[in-house]
């Protein structure tokens, strides 16, 4: 489980396919998925949002994302969830009844209104998600922590995301070994609370071990002549293609929420 | 005239952990410019400690270090920095970036230098490497023996005058290590670089120095060449550690013959082959 966990993670497979979004710089495309994720949240319509939907299932398969492995990656958890928190939203939404659970005095009737309201609902949640997916899948780490640098996120914060990425599969591997190491010394069945004992020392040596390591991490920094600010040397060029696609998505959104608001 | 000038001065230096624990003491060095030293001393012995002395990373408790003539105190510490490139013995310490184009690139742009310099340098410092290609690569992805030259490589890119390497072969397999000896020892020659390497790994010593110091339990035991070091076996037990094997046959050939057979001791395979075919010549 931990190397497929890596491999979807750490591979970096799809930011170096030949696709639309991948040719995108990281900035606009940041921008873009900002941008449906703001109409989905703002738009009340089915229709827009199916149209964000197919938007973004377009852009998966323009991107050469394999169907399947977009699918389960944006639906099995996130939108299952979102659909259970918006069930309630069926019964208790008034309107035209679709169907009565129930006998007699003692029912519960599912409304036109409920479904159209859970839908929404959960497709707005799915056209969030896969928004983000889809970004984090085809750009590079690295580009996306220098869109974030670029819109002034505050540098503390852009470089511990980007050194917590850099470091979190190392202690993991840490942490696995060391789960390892006691396996191989349990010659007989635990008890509960003996497993959890032990768990219980190994965190806190992983605790540890982080602390020295970032200790000896700030060490190299200082080494290298770190005095307080990470210089990039980094600069992103758009080009008309990534203006092009900025402004075409934009406009997208744009329209799909005047037009909503127009005939509402 | 540039062999005569002091890269690194020490004296009396002692360091003490703020948890009391003593981890050098009393120690005195010496190192001119242009020279390789090994710093040889088993786990523990205050290596690393002392290689953070050098670089300013630690404050000694008592005594001074004097880098390139400069005092390392709180004024020149950056110029220390620059001029002094310390490699860690962990590249997972020293590689923190996304890419390895940031990481090479970190060093020099903390230096202030203009962005066009700063990627002539990074160029020239993965080539030297033999990392071309590998600038968009994420450090996680690279192999032991791959880490170990990018961490060099975001150290050489600063063009030290001295390069110190923390326990270099450590983690590394064979045809790694041999490329690493390669190397390092183009960089002596070519750029003059003074050369310090701290290492319990014997057989790499010969390669890579010809002066050594040998530390145990954060005080120098004996110094000299690494010749005379190796053919003192009692001197190398009591810092636990063992001669290189080449060595160690040669000296016990020698002992067990009762005469001197074979002086000075051979350090490398092609001298002790000369030095074999000369002797079987004689007799």
């Amino acid at each position: 489980m931990l190397r497929t966990f890596e491999d979807i993670i750490y591979s970096e497979k799809f930011p170096a396919f030949n696709g639309v979004l991948q040719k995108i710089d990281p900035r606009v495309k940041f921008c873009c998925f900002i941008a449906f994720i703001l109409t989905a949240v703002v738009a009340r319509t089915v229709t827009s949002l199916i149209i964000l939907f197919i938007l973004v299932i377009i852009l998966s398969v323009a991107s050469k994302i394999p169907p399947k492995f977009f699918f389960l990656r944006t639906t099995i958890f996130i939108p299952i969830f979102a659909a259970a928190i918006a069930s309630p939203l069926l019964f208790i939404t008034p309107g035209r009844p679709l169907a009565i659970i129930g006998y007699d005095k003692y029912f519960l009737s599912i409304t036109w209104e409920g479904v159209y309201k859970a839908a929404c609902f959960t497709l707005r949640v799915w056209v969030c998600v896969a928004s983000l997916t889809l970004l984090v899948l085809t750009t590079r780490f690295s580009g996306l922590v220098h869109a974030l640098e670029k819109f002034k996120m505050p540098k503390v914060l852009v470089v511990m995301t980007a050194i917590t990425y850099r470091f979190v599969f190392l202690f993991i591997n840490e942490a696995y070994r060391m789960v390892l190491a006691k396996e191989a010394r349990t010659v007989k069945k635990e008890g509960k609370l003996h497993t959890m004992k032990s768990l219980a020392h190994i965190i806190s040596t992983l605790f540890i071990r982080a602390y020295e390591r970032g200790e000896r991490v700030y060490m190299a920094m200082m080494a290298r002549g770190y005095k307080g600010e990470i210089k990039s040397i980094g600069e992103m060029k758009c080009s008309y293609k990534d203006w092009a696609f900025g402004f075409s998505s934009v406009l997208t959104c744009f329209v799909i929420l005047l037009v909503e608001f127009l005939f509402r | 005239m540039l062999l005569k000038e002091a890269a690194i001065e020490m004296e009396k230096i002692k360091f003490v952990y703020p948890d009391g624990y003593t981890a050098v003491e009393n120690v005195n060095m010496s190192i001119m410019r242009g020279e390789r030293i090994a710093i040889l001393g088993p786990n523990g012995a205050g290596k690393t400690t002392l290689l953070m002395l050098i670089d300013g990373l630690l404050t000694p408790s008592e005594g001074q270090v004097n880098v390139l003539g400069m005092p390392v105190n709180k004024n020149n510490l950056y110029k220390v920095r620059t001029k002094v490139g310390l490699v860690f013995q962990d590249p997972d310490d020293q590689l923190f970036c996304p890419t390895l184009w940031e990481d090479v690139t970190f060093g020099p742009l903390s230096m202030d230098l203009s962005k066009k310099e700063v990627a002539r340098r990074a160029k020239e410092a993965l080539k030297v490497m033999g990392l071309e290609g590998y600038e968009e690569k994420p450090p996680h992805h690279l192999s032991a023996g791959e880490k170990k030259k990018a961490a060099i490589a975001t150290v050489l890119v600063m063009e030290p005058e001295i390069l110190i390497l923390d326990e270099p072969t450590a983690n590394l397999d064979p045809k790694s290590r041999t490329e690493l000896v390669k190397i390092v020892d183009n960089l002596h020659k070519e750029r003059k670089i003074t050369l310090i390497t701290a290492t319990h790994d014997v057989n790499f010593v010969a390669a890579v120095a010809d002066r050594v110091y040998v530390l145990n339990k954060g005080q120098i035991i004996a110094e000299g060449h690494v010749r005379e070091v190796f053919s003192n076996p009692k001197l190398m037990e009591e810092a636990n550690l063992e001669p290189p094997a080449l060595t160690h046959f040669f000296n016990i050939l020698n002992e067990q013959s009762g005469m001197d057979l074979i002086k000075p001791l051979p350090l490398t395979i092609e001298e002790a082959i000369d030095k074999m075919k000369r002797l079987i010549k004689k007799s």
